[in-house]
């Protein structure tokens, strides 16, 4: 059977055989949903998606039209931004349990800050919006429990982007002065 | 060794991408062509999704109370047998005592118009000789033994069909709010990386849209059979429950919905003595409920939901009608409402980051 055959027959008619890792744990070792019981997680898997990337594949480009966040199960993925694409090719690269994309989790029909890029064959779960919001619905103590722990991410992200414009303040009064 | 993997230089498509898209494409193909040829299993699938749509919130508030979801549908469709046998039993024996003394006394009323018809035509053709080519009552006449000839030999068939139905229906809700999400998943594994997100949002967009339109159509049916009902009960008109619940059926058809509703009540009025005097009452009620759901219930319900242009509505509709009489009428604006969100993507594709308006 050829590559591209074999690897349709297991994405669609036996997915479950293919997996070299384990849905929940991937869920479980990441911070949004640590909170989470273990039925919890089993309940939030029918709700994420599963997509294989291969190397150098597009996953979304910046300034598309974001509908969710995606976890890396396995892979590599580079991030990069158009204004930076002189000093390299990613600004940022990211590994097994990382995820990216949780914005648009909040914000509706946001635009993708940044490109990210398959470097390696590259398994992805996604969350979208819709999915979350239908959790939020059925299950509200769940949801609440996911909304915290994203809106703890972002509160951390946004002090980190705080302290770094501090930083470049700084270093930019300093070479203002000499 | 050429990797079969690498991508095609004009479309961005791995080989598997492209096979995906083909199962796609031979699938929904296959499963139209099927639906559309199998008539019962169409209408069964149709039926099951408006169910699912209905019953998905009641399901998801027992949910969200602790119950699992198998539990919840069990709970749900348990309820909802309860009522129909028990708690519904006054209204469905007595909607069947005036449906059995509607459909005994019709033939009475329609034998009653021809022969008024008779003497009517007799009169006119004696006046203008013009007329006397047409035979307007033994058409009808024909059309009565017509139709009750073809009740005779498909009576078996039609509740033969109708008891598959009950059964097949119940079922197929079942499955589809039960496994609906994993017959998705699978669906979108079947979609290539490229327009995974894409085409995730159209189908959500698509469904929700007509989930909230099947939803409002429902509601605003109920309200309209509701007023019908209660006005023609007021008047002390014959036959209230069954005429309000004809005009709630009727009223799911656009425009010419709630005209096909009036009309049975009207006629029924018309050609019975001992009622002739209730005539206006019944239109003015037939007219009221029209009003009402014209002026406060479709606007309050329906119009915001579908947000399209009202020529446009009325476009589609008899293009509807054009291909698919009533039937199209029917579908012809949630087929509308998907196609907008379609376009909606379409422009965005063509067009990029511009914001285009969303109804959501």
């Amino acid at each position: 059977m050829s590559k591209s055959k074999s690897i349709l027959w297991a994405q669609f008619f036996n997915p479950k055989k293919s997996k070299a890792w384990n849905l929940i744990e991937v869920l479980k070792e990441n911070v949004l949903f640590q909170g989470l019981t273990e039925k919890e997680l089993i309940y939030l898997s029918n709700f994420v998606y599963e997509r294989t990337f291969e190397a150098k594949e597009t996953i979304f480009k910046q300034n598309d039209r974001g509908f969710g966040m995606y976890i890396i199960a396995r892979g590599l993925v580079g991030i990069k931004q158009e204004a930076f694409e002189n000093e390299g090719d990613f600004i940022l690269t990211l590994g097994k349990g990382s995820f990216f994309g949780e914005l648009s989790l909040i914000d509706s029909e946001s635009l993708r800050t940044a490109s990210a890029v398959a470097i390696e064959p590259t398994t992805l779960v996604g969350l979208f919006k819709p999915d979350l919001m239908e959790i939020i619905e059925r299950k509200p103590s769940m949801g609440i429990k996911i909304m915290l722990q994203l809106s703890q991410v972002m509160g951390q992200r946004l002090v980190e982007s705080t302290d770094r414009i501090s930083e470049l303040e700084n270093e930019k009064r300093i070479n203002q002065k000499s | 060794m050429k990797n079969e993997l690498t991508k095609s230089h004009n479309t961005g498509l791995t080989k598997t991408d492209i096979l995906k898209i083909f199962f796609v494409i031979v699938g929904i193909t296959f499963g139209s062509f099927m639906l559309s040829r199998t008539g019962n299993l169409g209408t069964a699938f149709l039926l099951s999704f408006v169910f699912s749509i209905l019953l998905s919130p009641w399901v998801s508030a027992l949910e969200r109370r602790g119950y699992k979801r198998g539990l919840a549908l069990l709970i749900v469709f348990g309820v909802i047998t309860a009522i129909l046998g028990s708690l519904g039993y006054w209204a469905v024996s007595s909607l069947i005592d005036q449906w059995d003394a509607f459909s005994q006394s019709a033939p009475k009323y329609f034998d009653n118009t021809l022969h008024r018809l008779q003497d009517y035509e007799a009169e006119l053709k004696t006046q203008y000789s013009v007329l006397r080519p047409l035979h307007t009552v033994k058409w009808l006449e024909a059309l009565k033994k017509d139709t009750t000839q073809w009740f005779l030999s498909n009576g078996a068939d039609v509740l033969g069909d109708l008891l598959t139905l009950l059964l097949l229906v119940p079922i197929v809700t079942i499955v589809m709010l039960k496994d609906g999400r994993g017959l998705r998943k699978r669906f979108y594994e079947l979609v290539p990386n490229r327009f995974f997100e894409t085409t995730f949002m159209v189908s959500h967009r698509i469904s929700s849209s007509l989930g909230d339109y099947i939803r409002a159509k429902i509601i605003e049916a109920f309200l309209v059979g509701f007023i019908t009902s209660i006005g023609l009960a007021a008047f002390h008109a014959p036959y209230a429950l069954v005429l309000g619940v004809i005009a709630s059926i009727t009223n799911i058809i656009p425009y010419v919905g709630p005209v096909i509703g009036a009309v049975p009540g009207i006629l029924m009025i018309a050609a019975d003595p001992a009622h002739q005097h209730l005539l206006w009452p019944v239109v003015c009620v037939y007219l009221a409920a029209n009003v009402i759901d014209t002026i406060v219930i479709f606007p309050l319900l329906v119009a915001k939901l579908v947000n399209l242009h009202p020529i446009i509505l009325i476009a589609v509709v008899m293009v509807g009608q054009q291909y698919y009489g009533l039937i199209g009428m029917l579908i012809s604006i949630p087929i509308a409402t998907a196609l907008k969100v379609i376009i909606q993507e379409i422009y965005y594709f063509v067009y990029g980051n511009r914001s285009i308006p969303h109804s959501e």
